[in-house]
């Protein structure tokens, strides 16, 4: 929907070591290798004891026999077990005399070693291993004669015969270094594997999740400049960007719903005002050729202005409520009350106002029922409705309701036996300054309803207006209006 | 002469207040921000102070609670452009005595701060009101003028308690309807007249001497 400049994109890309996925992969990636590391050194470590373990059991066995026969037949007795035994798999035996390095035997396969060098090195490490009965590890390469560098690892032991003559038997262990070395190598060549791969994974990601937040962020920008129109694209994918996508929208939604209604109001407001102001400016310029032929009458035009510029306040201030409770979309201060009390005092306050004007008044009021809500807002709109109705009748009377409705929401009514509103007129009467014909000599802007329907969807409830009782006295059909609020939940 | 101290940043409004509550026959005395309305509290002896919430530098609630804090409790009315119930509820919360919204009517003003100027005054606790031939008993609830029981309905009784409270100063209609019956709105309707006129009907009749007067344009009186 929105082609991304080049500009952002390229921001985006030389910055990507302080974009978030990536981060995250770079973490998990140096997280993962040192686990690895920890793995494979518990590993090694734990092997490598047991492959010493088995091998100097071995070693110390085999030192024990040649022993025993030395110490039973004789040196002549070893040299011969020596060069008949074919130990030749993993054992290699020599009995040397260190000093001058004069081997006197030693087993197949320790012939095939080239001598001189390992000689010379057994002795050294016998030496530091401090003589007899300590095992130790040789470690050497050797090239043979094609030039081939080969390595040899060999754990063994030392026992000296006679001063001067001692018997090494030592066991390949190269097989498990070789193992341990392709390990490392494994381990090498598999990181660098991860570490690269990971990072292109890591690009995957982050390039694919910059694409979502770029979205959003252009979308941002857009409102950011005063486009409240822009919205962002959904990818159907489902996840949770598209989710959140879906939330900015339905953000922007309200927004730009908000906007339009403080637009209409600041509009409403402007439109509805320039009338009385300008009767009140026309009226004053007029009295001031009164004022001025007769002095006398200056307090009498002042309190009428007073009057009007008072009217034009109170109009100001419900104009200012209707809107505000619009825009909000709920009534402020919300708490559970009791709403019956509530038509009690609405009561008290209006029957003497009804009875003034020599119509009946009469209330059932359904006790103990409490609603949710600014009690001061649905105050009003209920005074809104009595008030109305009062002022619209003129013979008969007034009822009020207060109860729970079949559907069990809670219903404030009010019924009276006046003209009533024709059907087609009922949608139009709650419109802000929108006056009848039969009202027009009655006081009153027309703010009256509106109030109370922007009351009642401010508590997610709705304004009805039905027909009333039928005719009375030539009077009919009577209004029904009712302020309906959704049931308190217990 | 009653001293009243008026901190209000807007000096034309200021001033017309000034001029206004001087006809009233109220000294008073203006400073335009926070910080001038403090210091002439610490100097100065006034018995009322009418506050603007909204100033540059130290705002209307910074300094009052600056000033409550040091322990200066001369009565205080804010007089405001945010009306909101929230806002009166936070302003009076901040230590004020009394919260009216701008624009406001002069008469208003005054009869507020008459109100507050007299609660001052009345540090007893009273179990008996006189005005005139006019007596309330607030325990046992008996009403009287002269020799005879006046029978009024229990919010009668409470209009009636406000006005004697109140006798000689006027009280208006939202005054009314805020302290008596505890509503925060306009009904735009001659509904509390209704009120007063029944309550009129039960006090006056029969007296020669009318004691509930109508203040033209401002609301009603007390009279003894």
């Amino acid at each position: 929907m929105f082609a991304l400049p080049n500009l952002s994109r390229l921001s985006l890309k030389s910055n990507v070591f302080r974009q978030t996925p990536f981060r995250l992969t770079l973490m998990f990636i140096t997280v993962y290798s040192f686990v690895a590391v920890l793995i494979f050194a518990y590993i090694y470590i734990a092997s490598s004891a047991e492959t010493k373990a088995v091998s100097d059991a071995q070693v110390k066995s085999r030192i024990d026999y040649l022993e025993e026969v030395y110490r039973e037949q004789g040196e002549a007795a070893v040299l011969e077990t020596l060069s008949e035994e074919d130990i030749t798999e993993w054992f290699f035996v020599k009995i040397a005399y260190l000093d001058d390095g004069r081997i006197l035997a030693q087993n197949r396969r320790a012939t095939t070693e080239v001598s001189p060098p390992v000689f010379g090195h057994i002795r050294d490490k016998a030496k530091i291993a401090g003589g007899d009965g300590r095992p130790f590890q040789i470690n050497y390469r050797l090239t043979d004669p094609a030039g081939k560098r080969k390595s040899y690892a060999y754990r063994g032991q030392v026992l000296t015969l006679k001063p001067g003559l001692y018997l090494y038997v030592g066991m390949d262990t190269s097989w498990s270094e070789k193992g341990f070395d392709m390990g490392f190598k494994a381990l090498w060549g598999g990181g660098v594997l991860v570490i690269v791969l990971g990072l292109f994974a890591g690009m995957i990601i982050n390039n694919e999740v910059s694409r979502s937040v770029q979205g959003l962020m252009q979308v941002f920008d857009q409102v950011k400049e005063g486009d409240l129109k822009a919205r962002a694209r959904l990818r159907n994918s489902g996840d949770e960007f598209d989710a959140l996508a879906e939330r900015v929208n339905e953000t922007l939604d309200r927004m730009e719903k908000t906007m339009g209604n403080l637009k209409y109001a600041g509009d409403a407001i402007a439109h509805d005002l320039r009338t009385p102001l300008s009767r009140l400016r026309s009226k004053l310029e007029v009295s001031l050729y009164d004022v001025e032929k007769d002095p006398s009458q200056a307090p009498e035009v002042i309190e009428r202005a007073l009057a009007e510029t008072d009217q034009l306040l109170r109009t100001f201030q419900t104009v200012f409520s209707i809107s505000r409770l619009q825009a909000a979309g709920q009534a402020p201060d919300q708490k559970l009350f009791d709403a019956s009390a509530l038509a009690e005092d609405m009561c008290e306050l209006f029957e003497a106002l009804a009875e003034d004007k020599g119509l009946e008044f009469t209330a059932e009021i359904e006790s103990g029922v409490n609603a949710y809500g600014n009690r001061d807002f649905l105050a009003q709109a209920m005074a809104n409705l009595l008030d109305n109705a009062i002022k619209y009748t003129q013979t008969g009377g007034i009822t009020l309701r207060l109860r729970h409705n079949s559907r069990r929401e809670i219903e404030f009514s009010v019924t009276d036996t006046g003209q009533g509103v024709p059907e087609a007129d009922r949608a139009r009467i709650t419109q802000r300054f929108v006056r009848l014909e039969n009202s027009r000599s009655l006081p009153g802007v027309g703010l009256g309803l509106s109030m109370v329907e922007a009351v009642a969807v401010a508590h997610k409830g709705r304004l009805s207006i039905d027909e009333g009782p039928g005719v009375y006295e030539d009077q009919g059909p009577g209004l029904r209006t009712a302020l309906v609020l959704p049931a308190v939940a217990g | 002469m009653t001293k009243v101290l008026i901190v209000e940043d807007d000096v034309e409004a200021a001033l017309t207040m000034q001029k206004g509550l001087g006809e009233q026959g109220f000294d008073s005395m203006v400073t335009h921000d926070g910080e001038a309305g403090l210091k002439a509290l610490r100097d100065g002896e006034f018995d009322v102070v009418v506050l603007d919430r909204m100033m540059p530098g130290l705002d209307g609630v910074s300094m009052l609670e600056i000033a409550r804090s040091e322990g200066i409790d001369v009565p205080v009315l804010f007089l405001s452009a945010l009306g909101e119930l929230e806002d009166r509820v936070y302003g009076l919360k901040a230590g004020a005595d009394d919260y009216l919204v701008k624009p406001y009517a002069l008469v208003e003003l005054v009869a507020r701060l008459e109100a507050l100027l007299r609660r001052k005054e009345n540090g007893a606790v009273e179990t008996t009101l006189r005005v005139g031939d006019l007596e309330m008993n607030l325990i046992t609830r008996v009403v009287k003028r002269g020799n005879s029981e006046i029978d009024l309905q229990p919010r009668e009784f409470q209009l009636l308690e406000f006005l004697m409270r109140h006798v000689g100063q006027s009280v208006t209609r939202t005054m009314l309807l805020e302290k008596v019956w505890a509503y925060h709105f306009d009904p735009q309707t001659n509904v509390i007249d209704v009120h007063i006129s029944r309550l009129r009907a039960k006090l006056d009749k029969g007296f020669d001497r009318p004691m509930l007067h109508t203040v033209r344009g401002e609301g009603y009186q007390l009279k003894p």
